[in-house]
């Protein structure tokens, strides 16, 4: 990975936000913060990096924790079979030492790998849209859009949330003028529910939100 | 600094080395005693500190052409060097010192610095790593809150949230995250959290990260299994290797155990995953998964019944067998001609398969008394178990002078009595301990320790064998704080 995508990655890393929410839990999310956290001018870039990709796996497992999911429910091909632990297991970074020989993760991720990782995010994100939008009254996200409040305000506050929960920092002001944004670019029909769906998956499969 | 460069006439004179080196023979190339020659001379340097250099030191790739440092070397040996490895050794340190001022890869560094730093001194891609240091002002704004990670020290959320990754499987929350940048004892809350994640189901259940370590050490095939969801050929139950493989990594087990035990580990799944250990077979129910060697004869996950039946199998002198146990456990492998330390008078050729040709004694000559100590132990055709006599068998097809095929062999140098002996040996070696840390450190680090990192990895193998008595847990404890894997 190059100095400069490393620089990226540091300039998107968590910050210290100083958040007011107490921790109970691991799993417990903190209180959604409230403002975006700009970044300094200057990034002092790492001089060894080893960024790594968080594999098919690690990857479902935070998008459940984050989403609210069961881990269980997070992506199924066809209804049935997992999509990050089964059948796209290899090509997300894992193996297949029983069946097909594959000891070790593949060195380099193949073409597949990035169409897998959208497939699981699409999915994810895809089902805690329709959970909300059907049960708005104890929607974990998308309860205000759901309930026809599509104000920048509660746009903005969904956008705070995910990325706090998926990224687990404040957006930078940018960031969150860019997603928030994102609902005056779309048209058609069921525009809040398309844009929860759209706001997430967009969080969700940035490079930030893959690797680690 | 002006680096020394080989003179107008000396680079003539390599070039037409490196032609006389292409139309050679590969056997007139193959001098396995170079790697580790050059590593008595330069014993104290990075490129040596992990045992001998690799082959592409000074061939490009493989034997036998040679790279520009090889080529620079060859200029320097006497003409007969090549034929006659006892003249090339003795020859050898004077050759090393004469290039030691040369820039053979035209990489702008010296042959000698790229050798103390760790870099290789043919090849222009491979150069020291750059020193890791933050200036003042870097330092000053790395450490901001808005930075993100601090990239100049440690970083206590960078640090945790890996560890939380890595052992778990998972991220941790951000009011984990918030608590650590705040925590007054940062390094015991990593701790804890180490701790934890060390007995998840992520990292020692059935495919977890400790079970996926083995898989290419134990190399199952789930048509040949045997036991529970036993496949069409049922030979041997490989859950029985990886119990056991996972039993010497946790809770502060001896991890030599892998090539010592003399037990066996039964797996316990539930909604913590436990590990058993037993002293008769895991399984005495269907056959093709009893575990039939006798406490005395056994040794780890060498004698195992999936061991014997699929790397052993028919096989008189199990050769398969010892250069997996050797490329696995002490991380040489012999086919990319790593740890050859020729043995004298061998190879015999006790199974006349033409193995004192000149191109097969250069790995022979280390392999087969390597395999000696295996050929004892049956695999397939009578089933998994030690028999003293077992060459008798096999006369009949291989000829009388099987029969002659001694149990004893010689392993890193040092003669063994028996299988047992072998695993003893291996397991109190450095490899052994540098190939235990490098597991793990290719698994958290996500590459080979650099030339950077060697001092690093060297403390933590050195430790691994005395300060933490070879506790596993132990070393990771330490791993987590190495450079490489805490600062971002």
């Amino acid at each position: 990975m190059s100095r400069e995508l490393f620089a990226l990655i540091l300039l998107l890393a968590p910050v210290g936000c100083g958040s007011d929410a107490e921790p109970t839990d691991p799993t417990a999310p903190t209180a959604t913060p409230q403002t975006p956290t700009d970044p300094p001018p200057t990034v002092v870039p790492s001089f060894a990096p080893h960024v790594r990709f968080k594999g098919g796996a690690v990857y479902a497992n935070d998008l459940a924790r984050g989403l609210e999911l069961d881990r269980d429910e997070v992506c199924l091909e066809l209804g049935v079979s997992d999509c990050a632990t089964e059948v796209h297991k290899v090509a997300l970074g894992g193996v297949d030492p029983y069946d097909g020989g594959v000891y070790k993760p593949l060195p380099e991720a193949p073409v597949t790998a990035p169409i897998a990782l959208d497939r699981i995010a699409v999915s994810a994100c895809s089902l805690r849209a329709e959970r909300d939008f059907a049960a708005p009254s104890s929607a974990a996200f998308y309860g205000a859009l759901a309930q026809g409040d599509t104000s920048t305000e509660a746009r903005g506050s969904v956008v705070m949330a995910l990325y706090d929960r998926l990224l687990l920092r404040n957006p930078t002001t940018a960031e969150l003028e860019a997603v928030v944004g994102l609902y005056d670019e779309l048209d058609g029909d069921e525009l809040p529910r398309r844009w929860s769906k759209l706001a997430c998956i967009a969080i969700a499969t940035t490079t930030e939100a893959a690797f680690y | 600094m002006t680096q020394p460069r080989p003179t107008r006439r000396r680079r003539a004179t390599g070039w037409l080395a490196l032609a006389a080196g292409l139309t050679v023979s590969a056997d007139a190339w193959s001098i396995p005693q170079a790697t580790e020659g050059l590593c008595d001379v330069y014993a104290d340097t990075r490129l040596c500190l992990s045992g001998p250099v690799s082959c592409d030191t000074c061939h490009l790739g493989g034997p036998p052409a040679l790279n520009p440092y090889g080529e620079a070397l060859h200029g320097e040996l006497p003409t007969d060097a090549e034929k006659d490895p006892e003249v090339f050794l003795s020859a050898l340190e004077d050759a090393l010192r004469a290039t030691e001022g040369y820039d053979s890869d035209g990489d702008g560094i010296s042959n000698l610095e790229e050798i103390q730093a760790g870099s290789k001194p043919g090849d222009a891609a491979s150069v020291p790593a750059p020193p890791g240091t933050c200036s003042q002002e870097e330092s000053d704004v790395a450490s901001l809150p808005e930075h993100g990670y601090d990239t100049c020290r440690t970083d206590y959320a960078y640090l945790l949230r890996k560890v939380t990754i890595d052992f778990c499987g998972h991220s941790p929350s951000r009011a984990d995250l918030d608590a650590i940048r705040t925590a007054e004892d940062p390094d015991g809350l990593v701790d804890e959290t180490l701790k934890a994640c060390l007995d998840s189901e992520h990292w020692m259940g059935k495919d977890g990260v400790l079970w996926n370590l083995a898989n290419d050490k134990i190399r199952p095939i789930a048509a040949l299994k045997a036991g529970d969801d036993p496949g069409p050929i049922p030979l041997g139950d490989y859950e029985d290797d990886y119990a056991l493989y996972v039993y010497s990594m946790i809770d502060d087990h001896d991890v030599r155990e892998q090539l010592t035990a003399q037990f066996f580990v039964k797996r316990v799944d539930g909604t913590q995953t436990t590990y058993e250990l037993t002293n008769g077979s895991p399984t005495f129910f269907p056959l093709t998964a009893l575990q039939t060697i006798p406490r005395e004869q056994r040794v780890g996950l060498l004698s195992t019944r999936w061991f014997l039946v699929f790397f052993t199998m028919f096989t008189p002198i199990p050769r398969t067998s010892a250069a997996q146990a050797y490329r696995s456990y002490l991380g040489f492998d012999i086919a990319k001609m790593e740890g050859l330390q020729p043995v004298n008078g061998e190879p015999v050729d006790y199974d006349l398969k033409d193995v004192q040709a000149d191109a097969c004694a250069v790995c022979h000559a280390t392999l087969d008394p390597l395999s000696y100590p295996f050929t004892r132990y049956n695999g397939l055709g009578g089933g998994p178990k030690y028999d003293e006599d077992r060459m008798d068998g096999f006369t009949a097809t291989e000829g009388p002078q099987i029969a002659n095929t001694p149990e004893a062999g010689v392993l890193l140098g040092e003669p063994v009595a028996d299988l047992v002996d072998w695993g003893r040996v291996a397991a109190n070696s450095d490899a052994f301990a540098q190939n235990v840390v490098r597991d793990f450190w290719v698994h958290l680090v996500g590459d080979a320790p650099t030339p950077d990192e060697a001092e690093a990895f060297e403390r933590l193998w050195q430790d691994l064998q005395v300060r933490h008595t070879y506790s596993v847990e132990a070393m990771l404890h330490d791993l987590i704080r190495t450079e490489a894997y805490s600062v971002p």
